[in-house]
């Protein structure tokens, strides 16, 4: 096949502000495994579950899908995997929950040999996916610790009515309670307005992150996005976060001003739709060897979403109904079309991600739209978001491959060159 | 016996397109979560959305393989021009897929009418106040696009007929618990698929004039056993258990024990005791049933009130939500000295040669 490679002199490489994320790591591990002696409770969430509300009890967090992602990037995740169908899980299963049950009941991981450390609570929410609240509890069982299942009544394909807004924001009280019975604290209804608007400036900030995505050559890569919102999953609500997106922000801004691309070369412009491949992120160079690089996803969007402090329950409660829980046709095409035409894409990438059926199910029908809508070509490559084992790198090097003479031919017979 | 209820199932294309003549609307629903009350009440014949045994090649074009076996049939079965009697689809999400699947059979099937049902999980006085609020709006819908009025006297009747049918589902579940069951495994399956895919008052008459002639007792194998999972269509699953010595005598089938187990209470406010039911006396399935395991305690109380000496767990390919609870109820069947083994099922593509192979020995080792 052609190669569109110049060589990569240039580029300016991954963001210089991703290099904090170690120290802000190394700080959040530190708070995590040094709870217990400070006597602070630990809790664990579903990725979904508004942590700001937590964080206002000063309650540590714990995110088991953060930690199966970074078990995958250590390379830990399929012997995890394995474990866990020893336990008589199913293979097929949502990897995260089978990495952090197999690394769980072998008591290995990759903070020094060890596992995360147990919960004192446990809080998921309905209105990610089944296996959300289906782990928990089993998580509660397993630990013998208190539950709290954020519950909802919304449809993703329908309207979004104030009923299922109201039901929602009435949970969220419901988990406060829960919170006070279990903390023996109040909610400082300040220090919540406090946490939401820390949480609502680091939205912000990765929107414009996002936003300069949009130029042509994009400044940033994909594996810098898939990187660095670590912090907006696992510190939303902190000034951490808040701090840390300035100073990507700036460093993005100094790049856009000095006209550096990522991809100097860069030649087509795609958008990606969900999970990574955590133990392979470096399948987004096999694209950008051939001068296309992923400038927008909507997966690390989900964990941002902006809030207004004034009124954090209603606001916490539009995020999450809105913004994730959206089926194609209940509005998640829609933001994919507009995607794809304000950040001037050419292509869309799909992660047939076996082990997420609530992410997949919906994307061949997602492809459909798209290429009757904006006439852009799609190619789907399958794998497993975590797991290892049921991923063939030849598989999705020939997808990749044949996707890009199909980029080339059709710019050809555009006539744009 | 029940040849009847078979042929009804069987020829549910049929039957449905006699309605239709008849001047009837039927609508299509593809979670047992459903109000069909609300539905029987607006006069609409409600049938569960079933897939069937052939090959689901068309539904490849819009769901991968590693989606729920049971929803790819299902979309087959639409795509194949099977479903095109319906009127009107009913979608909840109670399920990770049939979260998503809406368009998709909206635009294969060109159905006038499609409504969204937001059903909460949990079954708390604020639950039940916003599923009110939305069978509120539903009502409304279905009375426009129906041209009636649904009022409670008809919502009584509705609630009437089915928990009539549920009281009758009930006493054939309850013959077995005789030593000699005078029906078989596969013949109870079939009277309860019947029952998703015709009139429930039609279903009631059937049911009646068969409690009426059963015998009190007939033959049966040694091994009793309890089956359980979402849903099944292939029987010769059910066959293959008795064919090698077991007797399925009791379920825990969404369609079967969880769906007529209890009934809908009798209060002044049709509409609450409709969501009350749904949300709370309705055994959950595990797409529901959390934190607490309400399934798995109906489960181990049928085991024992049954006399089972093992159960067989049938889950459908990809389900995530009985597999993920799969392992918890091995460990507490386990706890009870009842053994379980689990049978992965593809309505179209089940090895029956492998289906054996995993029987026999199960059966073999409770003899």
């Amino acid at each position: 096949m052609s190669s569109t490679v110049k060589g990569k002199s240039g580029s300016p490489g991954p963001l210089k502000a991703a290099g904090k994320l170690t120290s802000i790591t190394a700080d959040y591990d530190s708070l995590l495994f040094g709870a217990k002696d400070k006597g602070r409770l630990i809790a664990y969430v579903t990725s979904m579950v508004p942590v700001e509300i937590l964080q206002a009890f000063d309650i540590v967090l714990a995110m088991p899908e953060n930690y199966a992602a970074l078990c995958a990037s250590r390379k830990m995740a399929g012997e995890f995997c394995n474990a866990a169908e020893q336990m008589g899980y199913s293979g097929v299963l949502c990897s995260y929950m089978l990495t952090t049950s197999g690394s769980e009941s072998s008591q290995k991981g990759p903070y020094e040999g060890n596992s995360l450390p147990p919960p004192d609570l446990l809080v998921c929410s309905d209105y990610a996916c089944n296996t959300h609240v289906k782990w928990w509890q089993n998580l509660s069982e397993y630990y013998g610790c208190p539950i709290f299942v954020i519950d909802s009544a919304y449809s993703a394909e329908g309207p979004l009515r104030e009923h299922y807004r109201d039901y929602l924001v009435s949970e969220f009280r419901g988990l406060i309670a829960f919170l006070q019975e279990h903390t023996g604290k109040s909610l400082d209804m300040q220090r919540l307005k406090e946490t939401v608007a820390l949480s609502d400036r680091a939205s912000a900030l990765w929107e414009e992150i996002g936003e300069y995505r949009k130029v042509i050559p994009t400044p940033i890569g994909p594996i810098d996005i898939f990187t660095t919102m670590l912090t907006l999953v696992l510190l939303r609500g902190t000034r951490e976060a808040v701090d840390f997106y300035e100073e990507v922000v700036d460093e993005i801004k100094e790049r856009v001003k000095d006209k550096i691309a990522y991809l100097p070369n860069e030649k087509f412009r795609l958008i990606w739709d969900r999970f990574p491949v955590w133990y392979r992120l470096g399948l987004l160079k096999l694209f950008e060897d051939n001068g296309a690089v992923v400038v927008t996803d909507l997966y690390a969007d989900a964990f941002g979403g902006r809030l207004d402090p004034d009124n954090p329950l209603p606001s916490l409660a539009e995020r999450y109904l809105n913004l994730f829980a959206r089926s194609a046709a209940g509005g998640r095409a829609d933001m994919y079309i507009q995607r794809a035409k304000d950040w001037h894409v050419d292509g869309a990438v799909f992660h047939s991600n076996r082990a997420c059926r609530y992410a997949s199910t919906e994307q061949l029908m997602m492809a459909h739209i798209m290429e009757k809508e904006l006439g852009i070509p799609t190619m789907f490559f399958e794998g497993n978001m975590n797991d290892p084992r049921m991923f063939s790198e030849a598989q999705a090097v020939t997808r990749i491959q044949a996707f890009i003479e199909i980029l080339e031919n059709q710019r050809e017979s555009s006539g744009k060159g | 016996m029940t040849n009847n209820f078979y042929q009804a199932y069987r020829n549910r294309h049929q039957l449905a397109g006699q309605w239709k003549e008849s001047g009837r609307k039927i609508f299509g629903y593809f979670c047992l979560y459903a109000p069909q009350e609300l539905l029987y009440a607006a006069g609409v014949i409600p049938v569960c959305i079933r897939g069937s045994r052939k090959n689901p090649s068309l539904a490849y074009a819009f769901l991968p393989e590693f989606v729920c076996s049971y929803q790819r049939s299902r979309l087959n079965e639409a795509m194949a021009g099977r479903y095109r009697y319906l009127d009107g689809l009913i979608f909840n999400q109670r399920c990770d897929i049939n979260r998503v699947i809406g368009r998709i059979w909206t635009e294969q099937l060109r159905i006038p009418y499609s409504w969204h049902l937001a059903i909460p999980r949990k079954g708390s006085e604020s639950a039940i106040k916003v599923y009110i609020e939305e069978l509120n709006i539903f009502k409304q819908s279905l009375e426009e696009y129906m041209a009636c009025k649904i009022d409670t006297q008809s919502l009584n009747n509705a609630i009437k007929v089915y928990n009539e049918n549920r009281s009758l589902r009930r006493r054939i579940y309850e013959l077995s618990l005789s030593d000699n069951p005078p029906l078989s495994g596969s013949q109870i399956i079939e009277i309860m698929l019947s029952g998703l895919v015709m009139p429930k008052d039609e279903h009631n008459k059937m049911l009646r004039e068969l409690l009426r002639n059963i015998p009190d007792e007939g033959s049966s194998n040694k091994v009793r056993l309890l089956i359980t999972g979402n849903t099944l269509e292939n029987i010769d699953i059910i066959r293959a258990i008795e064919d090698n010595g077991g007797q399925i005598v009791i379920d825990d089938y969404c369609f079967g024990t969880r769906d007529c187990w209890h009934k809908i209470g009798n209060v002044d406010d049709p509409l609450y005791g409709i969501a009350d039911y749904y949300l709370n006396r309705r055994i959950p399935s595990p797409c529901t049933d959390s934190p607490e395991r309400h399934r798995i305690r109906h489960i181990l109380q049928l085991a024992s009130q049954y006399r089972v000496h093992g159960v067989i767990h049938t889950s459908q390919n990809y389900c995530d939500n009985y597999l993920l609870e799969m392992p918890q109820l091995k460990e507490r069947l386990r706890d009870y000295g009842i053994p379980m083994i689990n049978i992965e099922i593809d309505d179209a593509e089940t090895d029956m040669t492998r289906v054996d192979n995993l029987i026999q020995p199960f059966i073999e080792m409770l003899y």
